[in-house]
């Protein structure tokens, strides 16, 4: 893999002793997590596990009933969602949350919402750069996008500030296979550009190939966390979620 | 029934300013309905109730146009008074659009009340006197077409202020998904505070024409309300060029109606075509597009 790799021992991301859920139902069990600044971390786990979960505990969409949450070493367990993203921490959801009934333009365009405008034909061009086929779309509406499409403008939507750490919530649901490699590409070239990076998917060998670390979340808690490389080697982890050897 | 050539200009004349004055309060209820999901019962009470504090202000001796731009900031402060005290109270409650709806129709009650207390019965803003021209015979007071241009110029402000404002941008991504809005950095309780007071305005300024046009009684704002729940269902909800296409449908029809068959079936009438819409085209006329 890249041999350039800058990653910092400094965390970027880390949760400390996380309890989250829903009403009644707990899904996060004092998790811990930390992301170093620079890397590539997936984060793998069978349905249901709370991987989603925790990327909203992470970005602030729910909060959780225990535990902290810093970012860059400050503490922002109570920052509420639309502040983070001003601190560096963007989130693509499972469900991509993009506006359906606006341009493809007008979505990346409220992608710089939080900047009012900074920098915004520079930050479009490097968005089109990165994703030419939604140069093509700009003016048609997100919900008629394609899997795939919607992916792109839902990743290039938070290309459009200036952040530092990006969280992916399964980013090949929906996606031909033949597409995945690509879009994994294109991950690794958001990385190259100095952005750290959180990676759920449901991919765990094709995700742990182009993680710099892995982690495994199960019934809510980490029961595993090491170098990509190594799990990838793991007899347990191939046994459980990488389809056998 | 024969219509001459100087009703038919009196009835689309009238049908399109008054259409287009109702556009105002219709497109007011549909924004809010759109960014908060609130059935705004209360819509209308917005343009009565600017009409009576500008009505009041000009009794006091208070000249024309700073009563308006006063009744005008009114109008937003009690828009956002109205989701700041009432409706952010039912935020994350089930129920929240039947709560909203009974709170609104409260607020209506007691608007009506209080301005029948304040104002007893009809009243009407003294307009500018800027002049008249004759149109096919009939002198025409200038004042009406100078209303409704000012109606239609607000929608075209407002149709501007969505598509290329931050602000307006972020009214439509609100309306569109709230998650989305906040993970990219949107504060989507200041936008709902913001589009109340804004819908307020809107219709807060149909008030002021409406005020100066016709007059202005406690009831108004019911009867306006009425007329842009219809309006929004018949243009289909969430479009706003159908809600611009049926006000002045409505607006017409209306119009017709009071002139050549009678004051008293002007409600038939609307009703009439909304039970029309509603069996020919259940999505309202441009449903699914916007
Ligand atoms: N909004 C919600 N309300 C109630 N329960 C929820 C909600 N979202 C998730 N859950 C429950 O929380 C648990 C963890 O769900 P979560 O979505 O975090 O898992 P996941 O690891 O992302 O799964 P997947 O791989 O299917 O995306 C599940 O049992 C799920 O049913
Ligand atoms: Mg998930």
């Amino acid at each position: 893999m890249d041999s350039e790799k800058h990653t910092s021992e400094r965390n970027a991301l880390e949760a400390n002793e996380i309890s989250a859920g829903y009403g009644e139902a707990q899904v996060l069990r004092d998790l811990s997590f930390e992301l170093q600044e620079g890397e590539i971390l997936s984060i793998v786990g069978p349905n249901g596990a709370g991987k989603t979960t925790l990327m909203r505990v992470l970005m602030g969409l729910i909060g959780p009933t225990n535990g902290s949450v810093r970012l860059y070493g400050d503490q922002i367990t109570d920052l509420p969602a639309h502040e983070r993203l001003g601190h560096g921490l963007a989130l693509v959801s499972e469900e991509r949350n993009l506006f359906r009934e606006m341009s493809v333009k007008e979505n990346l365009v409220m992608g710089s919402y939080s900047e009012r405008g900074k920098n915004r034909g520079e930050r479009l061009e490097r968005v089109f750069d990165l994703f030419p086929r939604l140069e093509e779309r700009q003016d048609q509406h997100a919900g008629t996008l394609s899997g795939g499409e919607a992916q792109m403008l839902a990743i290039g939507r938070s290309l459009m500030t200036d952040i530092r750490i990006l969280m992916l919530d399964e980013p090949s649901l929906g996606l031909a296979p033949k597409l995945v490699p690509e879009l994994f590409d294109k991950i690794r070239e958001i990385n190259d550009d100095g952005i750290s990076i959180v990676l759920v998917e449901q991919r765990a060998q094709e995700a742990l190939q182009l993680a710099d670390s892995g982690c495994l979340l199960e019934n809510g808690a980490i029961v595993h966390r090491g170098a990509a490389a190594e799990m990838l080697d793991d007899e347990d982890v191939i046994e459980k979620y990488l389809g056998g050897a | 029934m024969v219509v001459s050539i100087e009703q038919l200009v009196f009835i689309v004349g009238n049908g399109l300013i008054f259409g287009s004055i109702l556009a105002l309060v219709a497109v007011g209820l549909s924004l809010i309905f759109g960014v908060l999901d609130v059935p705004n019962f209360a819509q209308g009470e917005f343009a009565s109730v600017t009409g009576f504090v500008i009505v009041g202000l000009v009794g006091l001796g208070i000249g024309l146009v700073p009563s308006i731009i006063a009744g005008i900031v009114f109008a937003f402060v009690a828009g956002v008074a109205v989701e700041r005290l009432v409706i952010s109270k039912f935020y994350g409650r089930d129920e929240f659009l039947l709560l909203t709806f009974f709170a609104t129709f409260g607020i209506t009650i007691i608007s009506e009340n209080v301005l029948r207390q304040m104002f007893g019965g009809f009243r009407q803003i003294p307009g500018p006197d800027i002049g008249s021209i004759v149109v096919a015979g009939t002198s025409v007071n200038l004042l009406r077409p100078a209303a409704g241009a000012i109606a239609v110029g607000m929608l075209i402000g407002l149709y501007i202020f969505t598509r290329y404002t931050y602000m307006g941008l972020a009214m439509r991504a609100v309306a569109d998904d709230r998650r989305g809005a906040e993970m990219i950095g949107v504060n989507y309780e200041r936008i709902y505070m913001l589009t109340f007071g804004i819908g307020a305005v809107l219709t807060g300024i149909s008030g002021v024409l409406y005020g100066m046009l016709f007059t202005l009684s406690p009831t108004s704002g019911v009867a306006l309300t009425a007329f842009a729940f219809t309006i929004v269902v018949v243009g289909g909800v969430g479009s706003f060029f159908g809600t611009i296409l049926a006000s002045l449908l409505i607006g017409l029809v209306d119009s017709f109606t009071a002139t050549m068959v009678g004051s008293r079936w002007r409600f038939f009438a609307i009703f009439a075509v909304l039970f029309i819409v509603l069996v020919l085209r259940p999505e309202g006329l441009r449903g699914g597009s916007t």
